[in-house]
Formats: C-alpha cells, structure tokens, sequence
C-alpha cells in the first residue's frame, strides 16, 4: 500500500508541477498583454468573460482549430521538428528546477521536483542552450528571408550572452561550492553580516545584474528580443508558423522566461526560503500545535507557495521591462555582451576564486 | 559605409543607468494608475466633429419629393467616379428627377466634393460611419438607401 501511495506521489508532484507551469505560461501571455495595457493607457483584452480573464483559453481554442499551414520547402523535416526541440529542450530543462523542501509526510517520500539530478545546474544550462539549435533550425528551413535573418541573429545572441551567463552560474557554483540546486537554494538560509538575508544578490551582487541581463537576452526578451523584432522581422524565427506549432514556440518561450526566473529565485533571491526564518525553525512552530508530519506539510505548503511569489514576481519584472525599454540596435547588443558583461563578469569570476581560495587555504 | 555621428557628452545620470530607473518608475506609475482612454467601441461611439463627413443622405422637399434635380453635377466632380445617376423627366418640363441614383461606398473617398458640388442642397452627408455589410453590393447605395425624410 505504502509503495503504491509513494508512486503516486512520484508521479503526481511533477503533474502539479507540469499543471502550475502551464498555466503561469498560459496567464503570463494575458498578464502581458494586460499589463501593457495598462502601461498604455489601454484596456487590453476584455472579451472574453470578466476582465477578458479566459483570453488563454480562448487563444488555446484558437490555436488548435487553426489551419496548420507547412510551408513547401525542401527542409520540411526541419520545420516540422524545430518547434519540438525548443520545446522539448525548455521544458526538460524546467524538469530539473526544484521548487520548494523535499519532507516525509507519514513515512512517505514527497520530493519537490521533478527530478533531483545533483548537477541540476549543469543540466539546466545544457539544455537551455539546445533551445537555440531550435531556433536556428526552424528560421532555415522556413525557406523565408525573415526567420532567417532571425535565426542568425538568435544565433549571434544566444551564443554571445551564453558566454557570461555561464560565467555568472559558475561564480554562483563557486560560492556556494555546490552543483545541487536544491542545496544551493538550503544555502541561502540564515543572515549575513547580521542583518541582510543570506542571498545570492547580497553576496554577488554583480553576478546578480550580470545574470539578469543574460537571462533577459536567453529568453530573447525585450530589450534584447532582436530575435523577433516585429518592426523589422515581422516576428523573426516564427514567421511562417502557425497553429499549435506557433503555440509550441510561444509557449517555449514563456517557459524559457520561467526558467531564468526560477534560476534568478534559486540562485540570487533565496529559493523557497523566507528571509530571516529558517524552514526548519518553521517546521517547529508548526509542529508546537499540530503533529509533526503535518508541519512538515503545511510549512512545505508554504515555502511552496513563497517559491511561486517570487518567481512570479520576477516575471513581473521581465513583463515590466518589456513595456518600458526600447530595443538595442545589433552592434549595441553585441557591444554590451562582448564589452561589458563577458569582463566583468570574469573579473568577478577571478575575485570570487581568489576570495574563496583565500578563505579555504 | 555607416556614418558615424558623435554621440552627445554622457552625464552622470546616464553613466549609473538611472534613466532606465526613471523609466521603470513612469510605466509602474501609468500601471497603478489603472486609467484608459479607450472607446469600446461597439457599445460606445465616438463623438463626431461638426461637419463630420459620413455615409451620404439625399434630402426631400415639403413636398417629399427628392431635391435633386440629376443635374449630373456631384458625379461630374466626384473623384473616384462613384456616383451613377439615371435621370428622368417629370410633369414640369424644366425639369428632371434621378430615376436611380447609386453611390458605391467602397470607392467613395468621403471627400465630400459631391456636396459641396450640388447645386440645391440635395446631397447632404450624416455622421453615420458604422456601416457594415456581408456583401460589396450592399454597399452600393440606391435612392431607398440614401434617401433622408426628416431633415
Ligand atoms: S464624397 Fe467624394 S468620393 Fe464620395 S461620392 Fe462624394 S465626391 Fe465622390
Ligand atoms: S449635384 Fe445634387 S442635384 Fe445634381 S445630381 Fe447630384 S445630388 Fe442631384
């Protein structure tokens, strides 16, 4: 019985999980539009039921009654799975986030993730960047000029803030001297210098920036979207898709933006984890009233739902900045990555080492 | 070869990106603020200037006959040539009436030359805009269509 309760669990935590994320995807679309809106002085999506409030639903509909338009080419292979690669590398990638404290509950295992891979980190940078080969793929063989020149610029893109984005992680491994996302988010308890939560952006602050603006630039997001630069490229490396296979590539997309804003939470803005308050000092003022395995619930509950705030609350900033900022030319793009980003953040690198050689030696 | 174009002094302000700062703080203030200038449309209409240049209407006298005369003249002046009249002849002998008169409203371009062309005052445009239709021929106006009693 125990066994069987304990597979269900294994299966059903990821479901939850898969069903939390499609669903921010789905409403992450309407809060962006709306809050554009807003921004605009608009009203923004107001059909469909109150507030416009079942617009996603509306959009899914759409996109699977849609006419699925293949465009004739000779690479029709390519065009038919690049949509799957950039979603199905975005979405494993999000398969190794954790998202809240792993606990028993009645002698039952309820791990909060989907998988525990003990170089998450690796695992997530790897296939983040398979994305990419999606995009690249998918602008070349639409057999149209537009995807095309979106498609090398993505390339350009991606690759360049790769470079400090991989850096910045390997400064934030280093500091906490851990692959293991999960561990790295149990860092990140507890206060430093006294008064300021132990987080990431306290402890590497420059990190911090560096890895906001790459993570911006992965997820092809305003200001660095000159991947789909609508004025210019009608809408880059999607142009010629359509249907569920345009829902794909949207829906990756998102899910790319949930991915660097789980990353921004685990690394930089401490995980599930409340400033000041320890989960385990939680768990004990619950476990004072109630049984202890359901303290361990509730307070996983809990963390979970601080988890979900702030990833929540990082999205907001990525669609805040998106309604603000114009977008960079391609030489100031370029400029930024190259110029700016890649040597300080390996400055930072070699401080970060130095520092910690000196602290360990 | 690309121009180069000195780029102007960078305060401060610039250096530190505090303008990036000043521009999240505008949209955050538009986006709390929580107003819009919006018209929705299909339930509320826009208020028309006067002298707004709408779907066209032909006027009738006391006597409810139609004023035109089909002199020819808004179909001689009109633009795009979208005009057609049929003229007839009535009791008085000096004069004629429009045995059909169309205005193909796709073609037209709500100059409003036709109006100003007429001699009596009998083509007049309204300040309907909202006309729509299933097919282009129900939007080629006929004397039915475009005839206005009450003025
Ligand atoms: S408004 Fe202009 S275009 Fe239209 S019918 Fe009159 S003269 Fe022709
Ligand atoms: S100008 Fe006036 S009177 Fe002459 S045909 Fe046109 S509408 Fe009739």
């Amino acid at each position: 019985m125990k066994m069987v309760v304990q597979y269900i669990v294994y299966l059903g935590v990821p479901l939850i999980f898969l069903a939390v994320v499609f669903t921010i995807v789905a409403y992450l679309s309407y809060v962006e539009r709306k809050m554009g809106a807003f921004m605009q002085i608009r009203v923004g999506p107001n059909r469909a039921g109150p507030w416009g409030i079942l617009q996603p639903i509306a959009d899914a509909i759409k996109f699977l009654f849609k006419e699925d338009v293949i465009v004739d080419t000779k690479d029709k292979a390519l065009y038919v799975f690049a949509p799957a690669i950039i979603f199905i590398a975005t979405f494993v990638a999000l398969a190794a986030l954790p998202f809240g404290m792993s606990f028993s509950f009645m002698g039952i295992n309820v791990e909060m993730n989907v998988v525990n891979i003990s170089v998450g980190v690796l695992f997530v940078v790897a296939f983040s960047g398979i994305a990419v080969y999606g995009i690249v793929l998918g602008g070349w063989a639409s057999g149209s000029k537009y995807p095309l020149l979106g498609a090398m610029r993505s390339a350009a893109q991606v690759l360049s803030y790769e470079v400090p984005l991989t850096l910045t992680i390997a400064i934030m491994v280093l500091t906490y001297n851990t692959f293991d996302l999960t561990k790295i988010a149990d860092l990140q308890q507890g206060t430093l210098l006294g008064f300021l939560p132990r987080w990431g952006v306290f402890l590497q602050p420059v990190a911090f920036l560096v890895f906001i603006a790459s993570a911006f630039a992965e997820a092809n997001r305003i200001p660095f979207d000159l991947p789909e630069e609508e004025s210019v490229l009608v809408s880059g490396y999607h142009t010629e898709y359509s249907s569920m296979k345009f829902a794909m590539l949207f829906m990756a997309e998102y899910g790319h933006m949930i991915l660097a804003s789980g990353l921004i939470v685990l690394f930089f803005l401490g995980g599930w984890h409340l400033p000041y308050i320890n989960a385990s000092s939680i768990v004990s003022a619950f476990a004072a009233i109630i049984p202890a395995d359901w303290a361990r619930l509730v307070t996983a509950l809990l963390l979970f739902g601080v988890f979900f705030v702030k990833v929540c609350a990082v999205l907001f900033v990525y669609v805040w900045a998106r309604w603000t900022f114009p977008r960079f030319r391609f030489d100031q793009l370029m400029s930024i990555c190259w110029k700016v980003l890649v040597p300080v953040s390996m400055v930072d690198l070699v401080i970060t080492a130095g520092v910690i050689t000196w602290l360990y030696a | 070869m690309a121009i180069r174009v000195k780029e102007p002094a960078r305060g401060v302000k610039n250096r530190l990106y505090v303008e990036l700062l000043q521009g999240m703080w505008f949209t955050l203030k538009k986006l709390l603020g929580w107003t819009d200038v919006t018209i929705e449309y299909p339930e509320e209409k826009r208020v028309v200037y006067p002298r707004f240049r709408g779907k066209h209407a032909l006027t009738v006298d006391d006597n409810g006959r139609l004023r035109c005369l089909a002199c020819y003249c808004c179909a001689r002046v009109c633009p795009p040539k979208c005009i057609r009249i049929v003229a007839k002849e009535t009791d008085d002998p000096m004069e004629k009436m429009p045995e059909s008169y169309e205005i193909d409203l796709l073609r037209c371009a709500f100059c409003g030359l036709c109006v100003e062309a007429c001699p009596c005052g009998a083509l007049i445009m309204t300040e309907d805009y909202d006309f729509t239709a299933f097919s282009r021929e129900e939007l080629v106006m006929n004397i039915e269509k475009l005839r206005m009693d009450k003025r």
